[in-house]
């Protein structure tokens, strides 16, 4: 019973998670990066493990 | 989305609270240059803005700056502050230029200043800022759909006169839109995870 309890509270809390992470943090909002941070800011840029080797050239 | 570097040379970083731009004068490519895609995509009407400065940018070196739209990592439209070079069709010249429709180039000596695209319905209009106004460049058709922005300079070898050029942009700012945040790929996994455990229940 509280093993069951349990694994459903666990999926409740990921299924929480979920929407939040796919679902969309959405609204009409003022969006500011005055870039201060001394790094680019993953979270608004993407990763800085994306930078790309330079591609070659023809 | 995420920080890219393409051709040999460019570099992008945040450096006394702007994001600057470097090429150095050996930089070189087909097309080579430096971008920021948006890890977040605005969905319907918006008014997006970033202000520039030009730190180390001779005459006619070649190199373009623009904020715009995009669907592909590899390609934007949008408004730049650019530089063209003798070696090009267009001839030396100074400009701003809208990108996202026909190509109109309008004369400049500004060395500071704003860039800023609004999209209203299916149009979009590329402006800049002149004495204390937007000074529209270009209406024109826009893509409905979500969209990723991007902050990007680049050049290339037919029009880069390799001189050393830096350029910075600073308070990229999202004045009305819907902000919708994407998922990096880690956390989209773990999201899937959780999806998948639900539906085992």
């Amino acid at each position: 019973m509280c093993v069951y309890a349990s694994k459903r509270c666990a999926s409740i809390v990921l299924a929480l998670c979920s929407m939040l992470l796919c679902g969309v943090q959405a609204g009409a909002q003022v969006f500011v990066d005055n870039f201060n941070d001394n790094y680019i800011d993953p979270d608004i840029w993407g990763s800085p493990s994306t930078v790309r080797a330079p591609r070659l050239q023809k | 989305m995420g920080v890219a570097l393409y051709g040999s040379g460019p570099q992008i970083a945040e450096v006394n609270q702007e994001l600057q731009f470097t090429m150095p004068s050996n930089s070189s490519g087909y097309e080579f240059g430096s971008r920021l895609l948006s890890r977040f995509l605005l969905r319907g009407d918006f008014d997006i803005r970033v202000d520039f400065r030009l730190l180390e940018w001779p005459y006619y070196n070649g190199v373009r700056t623009a904020i715009g739209l995009t669907h592909n990592p590899y390609d934007d439209y949008g408004v730049e502050r650019s530089s063209l070079s003798a070696s090009e069709p267009l001839g030396a010249q100074e400009v701003y230029v809208a990108d996202f429709g026909p190509f109109v180039l309008v004369p400049t000596q500004d060395f500071t200043g704003k860039l800023r695209l609004v999209r209203s319905g299916h149009t979009q209009t590329g402006y800049y800022y002149e004495a204390g106004r937007w000074i529209p460049i270009l209406t024109d058709s826009a893509p409905t759909s979500d969209i990723a922005i991007q902050l990007h300079a680049w050049s290339h070898d037919y029009a880069f006169q390799h001189h050393d050029v830096r350029a910075a942009f600073d308070n990229f700012t999202v004045m009305t839109g819907q902000i919708i945040w994407v998922p990096e790929p880690a956390t989209l996994s773990l999201a899937l995870l959780g999806c998948l455990v639900v539906r085992r229940r």
